[in-house]
């Protein structure tokens, strides 16, 4: 398993630098994002986040880095899927002994490491340039990261299973981005919304992994002060993984009876 | 006398896909498409067998059932005694698929690059690898070109690269889907001469082509078998079958038996 996913880290890291332009073109987006919201910080008073320590620009960075991480998550199998099927590597993938799925955790690598970077940046920029403030817990905030990521591929697996049966329509992914991006508090916190809207938001994974991420990285709260938040991911992550194995095994046996595999 | 492909009864059935209209007016009806119906056969090591067949008659749906990619309704198929539906993982060891998609490849990366990143998925170890990929390329003759990206080659050079990557796990048996798609007569012929001298002459492997070039079939093929609608028309040698149909053009015969002119 490991030397596959080192193959298709090689791959893609030999892939993306052939496009040198394209990983500039990346980096300065980073900068004017972040710029962006810097001003936009200027305008918000620091006791709308009083919670997360009182910085809206350290609040927000955190926001979008670790929905960098969710959006990667419930997307790139998917992603992966449709574009195997386009281009018909998923019979060539199939008639190897490689599992589909390894393909997959394979296939996302890549995006994963470019995310790392590209959240790294997004702090370099926001801590050397304009002033974000941390005082992280770098064990506790991993420990997020990492729940959060197996929580949203497992729904990523489910939306890549839809993916496989219906082609091109994928509501679950849909779902979930409209409702994380509105419920989930990554540009404001949750408790500016009616209450009604905040009992929703706690049933989402994302309105959790952005809470605890905050208080980590900002905060610096320790394990023990974040154990709500951290058990929620834990919970959803451990039902939602064999959940989502035994979805994607049955989708690729339909999608093998109905002959559709490279349908698209 | 050992067959390394052997069909029995093979029958698969699909629903056709409905448009957005027809799926308003009519949500609850099924049409349905009979890609293989009983259909058996079998193919003896060593031997290149055409599959021949107008659009539609089955001949993917055929390759893609031994190939382990779609589950057949009943029947049974198998490849050197391994049943392609319960013993999956043995029958993919035994198989090489080489198929005309060159966007299954990766573009910007060189040939060698390719080959390495399809040998790891298919389970050479690494300290094999080198001389497994340097293997097919020689086989194929694209060894002086390996360091060229794939985007640069001509199209019969990707026919070949699909080839060495068929080659990679030395399988006994390839299914190749119309080698000569696309390729100019030239590039075409010299595919044919390296599947029938290279590939089944000299390493002794076993082919399954499908094809609509008639040509191809009578150049290279032992065994010919003509599908129609799902169902085996003809299968024999071309002798046999010019024999038997009292007609020597293989175009005459495919006609006859089809219908298609």
């Amino acid at each position: 398993m490991f030397s596959e996913l080192m193959a298709f880290l090689k791959k893609d890291f030999l892939s993306a630098s052939s496009y040198k332009l394209d990983f500039a073109m990346s980096f300065v987006g980073i900068f004017f994002s972040v710029i962006s919201f810097f001003f936009v910080s200027r305008l918000i008073p620091n006791a709308a986040v009083v919670d997360y320590g009182g910085d809206y620009f350290s609040f927000v960075l955190i926001g979008l880095a670790l929905s960098n991480f969710i959006g990667l998550g419930m997307g790139s199998f998917s992603g992966i899927i449709r574009s195997m099927q386009r281009t018909g590597t998923i019979e060539t993938i199939l008639t190897s002994r490689t599992k589909l799925r390894h393909f997959l955790i394979g296939s996302s690598l890549w995006g994963y490491f470019m995310t790392i970077f590209d959240v790294s940046i997004y702090f370099i920029f926001g801590m050397f340039l304009f002033g974000m403030k941390l005082n992280a817990n770098i064990p506790a905030a991993l420990i997020i990261l990492i729940l959060n990521t197996i929580c949203f591929s497992a729904i990523g697996i489910i939306a890549a299973s839809m993916i496989l049966i219906f082609k091109q329509g994928d509501p679950l992914t849909w779902i979930f981005t409209s409702l994380s991006s509105i419920l989930g508090g990554t540009l404001y916190p949750i408790t500016i919304m009616p209450i009604w809207l905040q009992k929703i938001a706690e049933l989402l994974p994302i309105t959790h992994a952005l809470r605890a991420m905050r208080r980590a990285m900002i905060q610096g709260y320790p394990l023990s002060a974040l154990k709500m938040d951290i058990l929620f991911l834990l919970f959803f992550s451990l039902a939602l993984i064999p959940i989502s194995l035994i979805i994607f095994k049955m989708s690729l046996r339909k999608a093998k009876k109905d002959g559709s595999l490279v349908k698209y | 006398m050992s067959y390394v492909i052997e069909i029995n009864n093979l029958k698969k059935k699909f629903i056709k896909e409905k448009g957005l209209i027809e799926f308003i007016f009519h949500p609850f009806r099924k049409e349905i498409i009979t890609a293989l119906d009983d259909v058996s056969l079998k193919i003896k090591k060593g031997e290149i067998c055409g599959l021949l067949g107008p659009n539609g008659a089955g001949k993917t749906t055929l390759i893609k059932i031994l190939s382990t990619l779609i589950i057949p309704d009943s029947g049974k198929a198998s490849i050197n005694g391994y049943d392609v539906v319960k013993e999956e993982d043995y029958v993919k060891d035994s198989i090489g698929l080489i198929h005309h998609n060159e966007r299954s490849f990766f573009w910007r990366l060189t040939g060698r690059q390719n080959l390495e990143f399809f040998a790891t998925i298919y389970g050479i170890k690494r300290n094999n690898m080198k001389e497994e990929v340097n293997k097919v390329l020689e086989i194929v003759g694209l060894k002086d070109k390996a360091h060229i990206r794939f985007n640069s080659y001509s199209t019969g050079m990707k026919r070949k690269m699909s080839i060495a990557r068929g080659l990679l796990t030395n399988p006994d048996i390839l299914f190749v889907d119309e080698p000569s798609n696309g390729l100019d007569p030239v590039s075409a012929m010299k595919i044919r001469k390296f599947l029938k001298e290279e590939l089944v002459e000299k390493l002794k492997k076993t082919i399954l082509i499908a094809t609509h070039d008639l040509k191809e079939a009578e150049s290279i093929c032992n065994e010919i078998v003509i599908l129609d609608k799902g169902k085996i028309k003809i299968q024999g040698t071309l002798k046999k079958i010019q024999k038997n149909t009292g007609i020597n053009n293989l175009e005459k015969i495919f006609e006859k038996v089809t219908g298609c002119k």
